[in-house]
Protein backbone atom coordinates (compact mmCIF):
# COMPACT_ATOMS: atom_id res chain seq x y z
CA UNK A 1 0.00 0.00 0.00
CA UNK A 2 2.76 1.89 1.32
CA UNK A 3 4.74 1.16 -1.79
CA UNK A 4 1.43 2.11 -4.30
CA UNK A 5 1.29 5.59 -2.36
CA UNK A 6 5.05 6.14 -3.28
CA UNK A 7 4.41 5.43 -6.84
CA UNK A 8 1.58 7.57 -7.31
CA UNK A 9 3.55 10.53 -5.68
CA UNK A 10 6.55 9.99 -7.82
CA UNK A 11 4.18 9.69 -10.81
CA UNK A 12 2.28 13.23 -9.82
CA UNK A 13 6.23 14.44 -9.93
CA UNK A 14 7.30 14.88 -6.37
CA UNK A 15 10.99 15.18 -6.59
CA UNK A 16 11.70 13.44 -2.97
CA UNK A 17 9.11 10.13 -4.13
CA UNK A 18 11.77 10.09 -7.37
CA UNK A 19 14.97 10.20 -4.92
CA UNK A 20 13.34 7.67 -2.34
CA UNK A 21 12.33 5.30 -5.75
CA UNK A 22 16.28 5.73 -7.47
CA UNK A 23 18.11 4.94 -3.92
CA UNK A 24 15.69 1.99 -3.21
CA UNK A 25 15.74 0.45 -6.87
CA UNK A 26 18.94 1.37 -8.05
CA UNK A 27 20.75 -2.06 -6.72
CA UNK A 28 17.79 -4.14 -8.06
CA UNK A 29 18.18 -2.51 -11.52
CA UNK A 30 22.21 -2.69 -11.45
CA UNK A 31 22.19 -5.71 -10.30
CA UNK A 32 19.99 -6.66 -13.22
CA UNK A 33 21.91 -5.23 -15.76
CA UNK A 34 25.27 -6.10 -14.60
CA UNK A 35 25.33 -9.76 -15.77
CA UNK A 36 24.64 -8.33 -19.56
CA UNK A 37 27.60 -6.29 -19.28
CA UNK A 38 31.60 -6.82 -18.72
CA UNK A 39 32.39 -3.72 -16.98
CA UNK A 40 31.30 -1.63 -13.90
CA UNK A 41 30.87 1.37 -15.84
CA UNK A 42 28.85 0.06 -18.70
CA UNK A 43 26.61 -0.94 -15.66
CA UNK A 44 26.20 2.44 -14.49
CA UNK A 45 25.31 3.74 -17.98
CA UNK A 46 22.71 1.33 -18.36
CA UNK A 47 21.32 1.62 -15.09
CA UNK A 48 21.21 5.49 -16.30
CA UNK A 49 19.45 4.82 -19.41
CA UNK A 50 16.64 2.53 -17.43
CA UNK A 51 15.77 5.29 -15.32
CA UNK A 52 15.66 7.97 -17.57
CA UNK A 53 13.46 4.85 -20.05
CA UNK A 54 11.17 5.15 -16.63
CA UNK A 55 10.45 8.44 -16.33
CA UNK A 56 10.43 9.58 -19.90
CA UNK A 57 7.32 10.62 -21.55
CA UNK A 58 5.93 11.60 -17.93
CA UNK A 59 6.83 8.34 -17.03
CA UNK A 60 5.15 6.73 -19.42
CA UNK A 61 6.21 3.38 -18.55
CA UNK A 62 6.31 3.20 -15.10
CA UNK A 63 2.45 4.38 -15.50
CA UNK A 64 1.82 0.57 -17.05
CA UNK A 65 2.84 -1.01 -14.35
CA UNK A 66 0.34 -2.62 -12.48
CA UNK A 67 1.14 -4.05 -8.80
CA UNK A 68 -1.82 -5.91 -8.69
CA UNK A 69 -0.46 -8.19 -11.40
CA UNK A 70 3.49 -8.50 -10.58
CA UNK A 71 5.82 -7.07 -7.56
CA UNK A 72 7.59 -4.00 -8.61
CA UNK A 73 10.84 -5.67 -8.25
CA UNK A 74 10.31 -8.39 -10.87
CA UNK A 75 8.63 -5.74 -13.23
CA UNK A 76 12.00 -3.83 -12.86
CA UNK A 77 14.01 -6.09 -13.50
CA UNK A 78 12.14 -7.27 -16.53
CA UNK A 79 12.00 -4.01 -17.91
CA UNK A 80 15.50 -3.23 -16.79
CA UNK A 81 16.97 -5.98 -19.13
CA UNK A 82 15.29 -5.37 -21.65
CA UNK A 83 16.27 -1.63 -22.14
CA UNK A 84 19.56 -2.48 -21.55
CA UNK A 85 19.53 -5.11 -24.53
CA UNK A 86 17.39 -2.24 -26.58
CA UNK A 87 20.76 0.19 -25.94
CA UNK A 88 23.42 -2.77 -26.68
CA UNK A 89 21.66 -3.00 -30.09
CA UNK A 90 21.70 0.64 -30.50
CA UNK A 91 25.41 0.50 -29.94
CA UNK A 92 26.28 -2.31 -31.84
CA UNK A 93 28.74 -1.41 -34.71
CA UNK A 94 27.23 -1.41 -38.29
CA UNK A 95 27.10 -4.37 -40.09
CA UNK A 96 28.29 -4.30 -43.76
CA UNK A 97 25.32 -4.14 -46.50
CA UNK A 98 25.22 -7.18 -48.51
CA UNK A 99 26.20 -5.68 -51.92
CA UNK A 100 29.36 -4.07 -50.14
CA UNK A 101 30.60 -7.83 -49.50
CA UNK A 102 32.42 -9.61 -52.53
CA UNK A 103 30.50 -12.24 -54.32
CA UNK A 104 32.94 -14.84 -53.88
CA UNK A 105 32.36 -14.05 -49.98
CA UNK A 106 29.01 -14.71 -50.83
CA UNK A 107 29.36 -17.97 -52.56
CA UNK A 108 28.61 -21.47 -50.13
CA UNK A 109 27.20 -24.40 -50.99
CA UNK A 110 23.80 -25.54 -49.20
CA UNK A 111 23.80 -28.62 -47.71
CA UNK A 112 21.54 -28.11 -45.09
CA UNK A 113 17.84 -28.78 -46.74
CA UNK A 114 14.70 -28.26 -43.63
CA UNK A 115 11.02 -27.86 -44.16
CA UNK A 116 10.23 -24.07 -43.95
CA UNK A 117 7.51 -24.65 -41.21
CA UNK A 118 7.12 -26.96 -38.75
CA UNK A 119 3.09 -28.04 -38.33
CA UNK A 120 1.51 -25.21 -36.51
CA UNK A 121 0.64 -27.16 -33.41
CA UNK A 122 2.74 -29.60 -33.25
CA UNK A 123 4.30 -29.17 -29.80
CA UNK A 124 2.06 -26.92 -27.38
CA UNK A 125 3.83 -23.71 -25.83
CA UNK A 126 4.46 -25.97 -22.56
CA UNK A 127 6.06 -28.20 -24.22
CA UNK A 128 8.23 -25.65 -26.23
CA UNK A 129 8.81 -23.57 -23.12
CA UNK A 130 9.88 -26.94 -21.47
CA UNK A 131 12.37 -28.01 -23.95
CA UNK A 132 13.63 -24.48 -24.55
CA UNK A 133 14.46 -24.35 -20.41
CA UNK A 134 15.51 -27.78 -20.79
CA UNK A 135 18.18 -28.00 -23.81
CA UNK A 136 19.00 -24.12 -24.42
CA UNK A 137 18.98 -22.33 -21.06
CA UNK A 138 20.80 -26.31 -19.35
CA UNK A 139 18.53 -26.50 -16.56
CA UNK A 140 17.39 -29.37 -14.78
CA UNK A 141 14.19 -30.75 -14.21
CA UNK A 142 13.26 -29.59 -10.84
CA UNK A 143 14.68 -25.53 -11.58
CA UNK A 144 12.26 -26.03 -14.73
CA UNK A 145 9.16 -27.18 -12.67
CA UNK A 146 10.17 -24.18 -9.66
CA UNK A 147 9.91 -21.47 -12.46
CA UNK A 148 7.01 -22.96 -14.08
CA UNK A 149 4.96 -23.49 -10.50
CA UNK A 150 4.52 -27.56 -11.38
CA UNK A 151 6.02 -30.39 -9.82
CA UNK A 152 9.07 -32.30 -11.15
CA UNK A 153 7.19 -35.07 -12.63
CA UNK A 154 4.87 -32.68 -14.87
CA UNK A 155 8.19 -31.24 -16.36
CA UNK A 156 9.20 -35.02 -17.42
CA UNK A 157 6.16 -35.88 -18.79
CA UNK A 158 5.67 -32.93 -20.52
CA UNK A 159 9.17 -33.36 -21.82
CA UNK A 160 8.17 -37.02 -22.47
CA UNK A 161 5.09 -36.20 -24.93
CA UNK A 162 7.02 -33.28 -26.51
CA UNK A 163 10.05 -35.59 -27.66
CA UNK A 164 7.27 -38.46 -28.91
CA UNK A 165 5.88 -35.76 -31.04
CA UNK A 166 9.25 -33.97 -32.27
CA UNK A 167 10.37 -38.46 -33.18
CA UNK A 168 7.08 -38.81 -34.67
CA UNK A 169 6.94 -35.53 -37.17
CA UNK A 170 10.72 -36.36 -38.13
CA UNK A 171 10.47 -39.57 -38.77
CA UNK A 172 7.45 -39.19 -40.86
CA UNK A 173 9.42 -36.66 -42.82
CA UNK A 174 12.78 -38.31 -43.09
CA UNK A 175 10.52 -41.06 -45.27
CA UNK B 1 11.49 -41.77 -9.08
CA UNK B 2 13.42 -42.11 -12.08
CA UNK B 3 16.63 -40.15 -12.75
CA UNK B 4 15.92 -37.97 -15.86
CA UNK B 5 19.17 -37.69 -18.21
CA UNK B 6 19.13 -35.52 -21.56
CA UNK B 7 20.02 -37.65 -23.99
CA UNK B 8 22.10 -36.51 -26.99
CA UNK B 9 19.08 -37.84 -29.27
CA UNK B 10 16.54 -36.03 -27.61
CA UNK B 11 18.87 -32.89 -27.57
CA UNK B 12 19.13 -32.97 -31.73
CA UNK B 13 15.70 -33.65 -31.77
CA UNK B 14 15.39 -30.28 -29.78
CA UNK B 15 17.84 -28.18 -32.01
CA UNK B 16 16.03 -29.50 -35.05
CA UNK B 17 13.31 -28.14 -34.00
CA UNK B 18 14.75 -24.75 -33.00
CA UNK B 19 15.84 -24.35 -36.25
CA UNK B 20 12.84 -24.38 -38.11
CA UNK B 21 10.08 -23.13 -35.24
CA UNK B 22 8.78 -20.04 -36.31
CA UNK B 23 6.91 -17.89 -33.55
CA UNK B 24 3.38 -16.55 -33.96
CA UNK B 25 2.68 -14.92 -30.56
CA UNK B 26 2.95 -11.32 -30.17
CA UNK B 27 5.71 -10.19 -27.66
CA UNK B 28 4.04 -9.49 -23.87
CA UNK B 29 4.82 -6.18 -22.14
CA UNK B 30 6.69 -6.33 -19.12
CA UNK B 31 3.85 -5.97 -16.87
CA UNK B 32 2.32 -9.48 -18.42
CA UNK B 33 6.27 -10.98 -18.46
CA UNK B 34 6.08 -9.95 -14.60
CA UNK B 35 2.84 -11.76 -14.56
CA UNK B 36 3.94 -15.10 -15.68
CA UNK B 37 6.98 -14.95 -13.49
CA UNK B 38 4.96 -14.84 -10.61
CA UNK B 39 2.70 -17.60 -11.73
CA UNK B 40 -0.32 -14.75 -11.60
CA UNK B 41 -2.03 -15.18 -15.35
CA UNK B 42 -4.83 -17.48 -16.17
CA UNK B 43 -4.44 -20.61 -18.04
CA UNK B 44 -4.99 -19.12 -21.93
CA UNK B 45 -2.64 -15.70 -20.75
CA UNK B 46 0.14 -17.79 -19.60
CA UNK B 47 0.30 -19.94 -23.07
CA UNK B 48 0.61 -17.29 -24.73
CA UNK B 49 3.05 -15.88 -23.03
CA UNK B 50 4.98 -19.12 -22.91
CA UNK B 51 4.62 -19.39 -26.77
CA UNK B 52 6.76 -16.61 -27.27
CA UNK B 53 9.22 -17.38 -24.07
CA UNK B 54 10.15 -20.50 -25.91
CA UNK B 55 11.49 -18.71 -28.93
CA UNK B 56 13.10 -15.82 -26.99
CA UNK B 57 15.81 -17.18 -25.22
CA UNK B 58 17.02 -13.17 -23.90
CA UNK B 59 13.75 -12.95 -22.81
CA UNK B 60 13.52 -16.09 -21.04
CA UNK B 61 17.04 -14.80 -19.66
CA UNK B 62 14.97 -12.14 -18.16
CA UNK B 63 12.00 -13.70 -16.59
CA UNK B 64 14.62 -16.08 -14.99
CA UNK B 65 16.41 -12.83 -13.81
CA UNK B 66 13.38 -11.31 -12.39
CA UNK B 67 12.89 -15.11 -10.40
CA UNK B 68 16.12 -13.83 -8.60
CA UNK B 69 15.08 -10.49 -7.65
CA UNK B 70 12.02 -12.25 -6.32
CA UNK B 71 14.55 -14.88 -4.07
CA UNK B 72 16.84 -11.53 -2.86
CA UNK B 73 13.30 -9.61 -1.79
CA UNK B 74 11.98 -12.42 -0.07
CA UNK B 75 14.60 -14.10 2.14
CA UNK B 76 13.73 -17.99 2.77
CA UNK B 77 12.88 -18.86 6.70
CA UNK B 78 16.40 -20.49 6.41
CA UNK B 79 18.20 -17.56 5.48
CA UNK B 80 16.30 -15.54 7.98
CA UNK B 81 16.63 -18.37 10.78
CA UNK B 82 20.94 -18.26 9.42
CA UNK B 83 20.83 -14.35 9.48
CA UNK B 84 19.51 -14.57 13.60
CA UNK B 85 22.07 -17.33 14.60
CA UNK B 86 24.81 -15.29 12.71
CA UNK B 87 23.81 -11.88 14.32
CA UNK B 88 24.21 -14.00 17.97
CA UNK B 89 26.84 -15.30 17.31
CA UNK B 90 28.81 -12.00 16.45
CA UNK B 91 26.89 -10.48 19.75
CA UNK B 92 28.29 -13.08 21.87
CA UNK B 93 31.91 -12.01 20.90
CA UNK B 94 31.66 -8.22 21.59
CA UNK B 95 33.21 -7.27 24.80
CA UNK B 96 30.84 -4.26 25.84
CA UNK B 97 33.26 -1.34 26.14
CA UNK B 98 33.15 1.01 29.00
CA UNK B 99 31.73 4.21 29.20
CA UNK B 100 35.09 6.65 28.87
CA UNK B 101 34.57 8.82 32.37
CA UNK B 102 34.59 12.22 32.76
CA UNK B 103 37.57 14.37 33.41
CA UNK B 104 37.06 15.74 36.53
CA UNK B 105 36.68 12.13 37.92
CA UNK B 106 40.61 11.33 36.07
CA UNK B 107 41.68 14.76 37.54
CA UNK B 108 40.47 13.32 41.04
CA UNK B 109 41.96 9.93 40.75
CA UNK B 110 45.65 11.10 39.74
CA UNK B 111 44.97 13.75 42.61
CA UNK B 112 44.22 11.66 45.72
CA UNK B 113 47.22 9.40 44.38
CA UNK B 114 49.64 12.20 44.39
CA UNK B 115 48.16 13.19 48.03
CA UNK B 116 48.42 9.55 49.47
CA UNK B 117 52.47 9.29 48.07
CA UNK B 118 52.79 12.93 49.54
CA UNK B 119 51.65 11.85 52.85
CA UNK B 120 53.14 8.67 53.22
CA UNK B 121 56.32 10.19 52.57
CA UNK B 122 55.95 12.37 54.88
CA UNK B 123 55.00 10.20 57.34
CA UNK B 124 57.86 8.30 56.80
CA UNK B 125 60.63 11.18 57.17
CA UNK B 126 59.40 12.14 59.93
CA UNK B 127 59.20 8.77 61.45
CA UNK B 128 62.60 8.47 60.22
CA UNK B 129 63.64 11.91 61.32
CA UNK B 130 62.76 11.34 65.42
CA UNK B 131 64.40 7.76 65.80
CA UNK B 132 67.43 9.63 64.24
CA UNK B 133 67.31 12.57 66.67
CA UNK B 134 66.76 9.53 68.92
CA UNK B 135 70.10 8.00 68.46
CA UNK B 136 72.34 10.85 68.45
CA UNK B 137 70.69 13.40 71.47
CA UNK B 138 69.66 10.37 74.07
CA UNK B 139 73.04 8.98 74.19
CA UNK B 140 71.98 6.73 76.54
CA UNK B 141 69.32 3.63 75.43
CA UNK B 142 66.34 4.43 76.92
CA UNK B 143 66.06 0.40 77.39
CA UNK B 144 68.08 -3.14 77.84
CA UNK B 145 67.35 -3.68 74.22
CA UNK B 146 67.76 -0.94 72.61
CA UNK B 147 71.11 -0.60 74.50
CA UNK B 148 72.45 -3.87 72.82
CA UNK B 149 70.80 -3.34 69.46
CA UNK B 150 73.27 0.19 69.92
CA UNK B 151 76.32 -1.83 71.23
CA UNK B 152 76.77 -4.31 68.32
CA UNK B 153 78.35 -7.28 68.43
CA UNK B 154 80.35 -8.38 71.48
CA UNK B 155 84.03 -9.59 71.00
CA UNK B 156 84.30 -13.32 71.02
CA UNK B 157 87.39 -13.78 71.97
CA UNK B 158 87.67 -11.07 74.79
CA UNK B 159 87.79 -13.72 77.10
CA UNK B 160 90.27 -16.22 75.22
CA UNK B 161 92.61 -13.14 75.25
CA UNK B 162 92.69 -12.74 78.63
CA UNK B 163 92.88 -16.55 79.26
CA UNK B 164 95.89 -16.52 76.87
CA UNK B 165 97.72 -13.03 78.79
CA UNK B 166 97.15 -14.47 82.04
Amino acid sequence: MAEANELAALIAGDKGAWDRFVRRYAGLILSAVRSLVREGTEAEDLLQEVLVRLCKDDFRLLKTYDPARAGLSTWLTIVARSTARDVQRRHRPPQSALEDVPETLLAVTDVHQEPLKLPKDLLSPRQQLVLTLLYERDLDVAEVAKILGVDPQTVRSTHHKAMLKLRGHFATEGR
Amino acid sequence: MSEFIKQAEQAALWRRWRQVAEGTAEAPDPTLLAAWTEHRLDEAAAERVEAWLALHPEALGDVLAARGAIASVEPSAAALARGAALVAERDSKIMPLRRKAPAWRVAAAWGSMAASILAVSLVGFELGGSLYAGVLGGGQAESAFEQTLLDGPAPIFTDLDEEISS
